[in-house]
This record gives structure tokens, C-alpha cells and sequence, in this order.
């Protein structure tokens, strides 16, 4: 668990700072951040991470767009504040392996990434 | 007008306790929205109050993405902002003098959470699709400008703006934010721009 390499993509500091000590707590640690979708891009390619956590609302260039081709090289769960149905079955429909509605509580992050890679 | 005050209202009760739980997660403590109330205003009367804030306040904004052009806007008292971050990332409260980043990018998240929110609540009762761009703080001088433009479209009908006035109390703390969201066309240019 230690070893899977986790990309969190946020443009807030702040969240990925949460989704961290979260992850931490749940024994995971090997993390890289982006800020964008064009970091999504470049450090999935380059880290190749299992999984990556994806926020859609971001400035340049946002997740929703980008989920089907991410989603071919990594498991890729949305976490976002936008909960409204339609961006929930927008984003599975592209390939998302699940959507996590912010705030969120800790051992749901945990037990959706948990689920995802099948541990 | 573009939304009735009885479904403002109705959106804003509706909201409340997903506003609770949303800060109860952040917070990892007790939240209650101890105040709650809908605010319908022209452009002059949204001037004035904005205005009247103090000249510290902490703004945080993003653009509406839907069919109807507006803004959204997060005002906080400096005091309560620096509560929040401090309630936020689990830190004594007075601790925090200064905002750095982090602490900015958690208000933007605040703005982010309690505007979507508020927002899912009124798109279900008005059936509008209302959703929110990136949120980004504002100086007090770029507000300044985006009230001259709003000013200056005054005679451009049917762009009311709407306060979404809500007091929580946070592991016994008050922090009172005021949401406002503004539908005018010219205020988004004059922001984004």
C-alpha cells in the first residue's frame, strides 16, 4: 500500500494538503501533486501513478475534459465540489472509476481509493 | 429578478444543514448555522452594502458557469477569516496573524463548498443550471472596480443581486459570511478581465 503512487490533482493547496494527511493516515505514501489538467497530463506520463485523484473545477485546463484520456494509464477517481448528477454520470461515462462530492468524510476517501485499486 | 425571494428562501432553508455537515467534515468539530437570510437587492443598495464593508474584509470570488452571467462573491470579516483558517487546519484559534497561501486556499475552498452548496440547492428549486468556475481572491481595489462597472450597466433591467447572509457557529466560534451573488453581466467581464 505504502509503494502505489497516488497523483493528487487540486489547484487548492489547501485540499491537497487534507487529501494527504488523509492518505497518510490510511498508510499511503508515495504522493505527487498538480495544480492543473496539463500537470495531470505531464506527471501521469512521467510518475506514472496507479491512481489519480482529480478535481475538475481548475484554472488553465480542468479534469472533466481529460478523464477519458487519463483514465486509459491510471484508475482515476473526480473528487469535487460540484455534485450535481449530471457531472457525476458526465465523469463515469469518460472513464472516472468513482466521484467523491467535497467536503467528504475521511474513511470515505479512503474506503473509495481502497475499492478502486482493489485492496 | 431572476429568482423568486420565496424560492431564494426555500434554496437558502434547504441548504442549511448540507452547509453544516459540509463545515462539521472540514472543521472535524460541532457546526450550526445560527443565522440564515436571503437578501434581494438593486444594484444601488448592493453598492452601499458592499461599500460598507470594512476595508479589511476578505473577498474570494468565481464566476458563475451556466446560462445566467453573474459572480459570486465571499466576504468575511479579516477577524473571521482568520478564525476559519485556523478552525480549518486544526490549529489553536488565534494562532494564524497573517494569511499565507495555504490559509488563502482554504478560504477559496470555503467559497468553493458553501457556494456550490447553496447553488445545487437553488438550481433543484429553480431548475436552472447554476454551477461555479475557480475561485480566486479579489483585492478590495479590484471589487472597487467591478462596482464601477456594475454601476455603470445600470440601466440594463432584470440583473438583481442576491445575499445569501449566513452565520455559522464552528466549534463555538460565530463566523458570519455573506455570499452574494451578483447577475450582471458587465461585473463578470470587468472581474475576469
Amino acid at each position: 500500500m505504502a509503494d502505489t503512487k497516488i497523483l493528487i490533482v487540486d489547484d487548492s493547496a489547501f485540499m491537497r494538503s487534507v487529501l494527504k494527511n488523509i492518505l497518510e493516515g490510511a498508510g499511503y505514501s508515495n504522493f505527487v501533486e498538480g495544480e492543473n489538467g496539463n500537470d495531470a497530463r505531464t506527471k501521469t506520463d512521467s510518475e506514472a501513478p496507479a491512481l489519480i485523484l482529480l478535481d475538475l473545477i481548475m484554472p488553465e485546463t480542468g479534469g472533466m475534459g481529460i478523464i477519458a484520456e487519463l483514465s486509459q494509464k491510471a484508475k482515476v477517481i473526480v473528487i469535487s465540489a460540484v455534485g450535481q448528477d449530471e457531472s457525476v454520470n458526465e465523469a463515469k461515462a469518460n472513464g472516472a472509476s468513482d466521484y467523491i462530492v467535497k467536503p467528504f468524510e475521511n474513511d470515505q476517501v479512503v474506503n473509495t481509493i481502497n475499492k478502486v485499486l482493489g485492496l | 429578478m431572476i429568482f423568486k425571494k420565496e424560492v431564494l428562501e426555500t434554496a437558502l432553508r434547504a441548504s442549511g444543514v448540507k452547509v453544516s455537515e459540509a463545515f462539521a467534515m472540514l472543521a472535524k468539530g460541532e457546526v450550526k448555522v445560527t443565522s440564515a437570510e436571503v437578501v434581494v437587492e438593486d444594484k444601488d443598495a448592493l453598492l452601499e452594502k458592499i461599500l460598507s464593508r470594512e476595508a479589511s474584509s476578505v473577498i474570494a470570488y468565481s464566476q458563475l458557469m451556466s446560462d445566467i452571467n453573474g459572480l459570486a462573491l465571499l466576504m468575511l470579516t479579516r477577524e473571521d477569516a482568520l478564525t476559519l483558517v485556523d478552525i480549518l487546519n486544526q490549529r489553536e484559534v488565534g494562532t494564524t496573524g497573517v494569511l499565507m497561501e495555504i490559509d488563502r486556499s482554504a478560504i477559496k475552498e470555503t467559497l468553493n463548498i458553501l457556494s456550490n452548496t447553496q447553488l445545487t440547492a437553488l438550481s433543484k428549486m429553480a431548475d436552472e443550471n447554476l454551477g461555479l468556475g475557480v475561485p480566486y481572491m479579489m483585492p478590495l481595489n479590484n471589487l472597487k472596480l467591478v462596482l464601477s462597472k456594475i454601476k455603470e450597466a445600470q440601466k440594463i433591467p432584470g440583473d438583481d443581486s442576491v445575499i445569501f447572509s449566513t452565520t455559522l457557529s464552528i466549534a463555538g466560534h460565530d463566523i458570519s459570511a455573506d455570499l452574494f451573488l451578483v447577475f450582471n453581466k458587465e461585473a463578470v467581464e470587468a472581474a475576469t478581465n
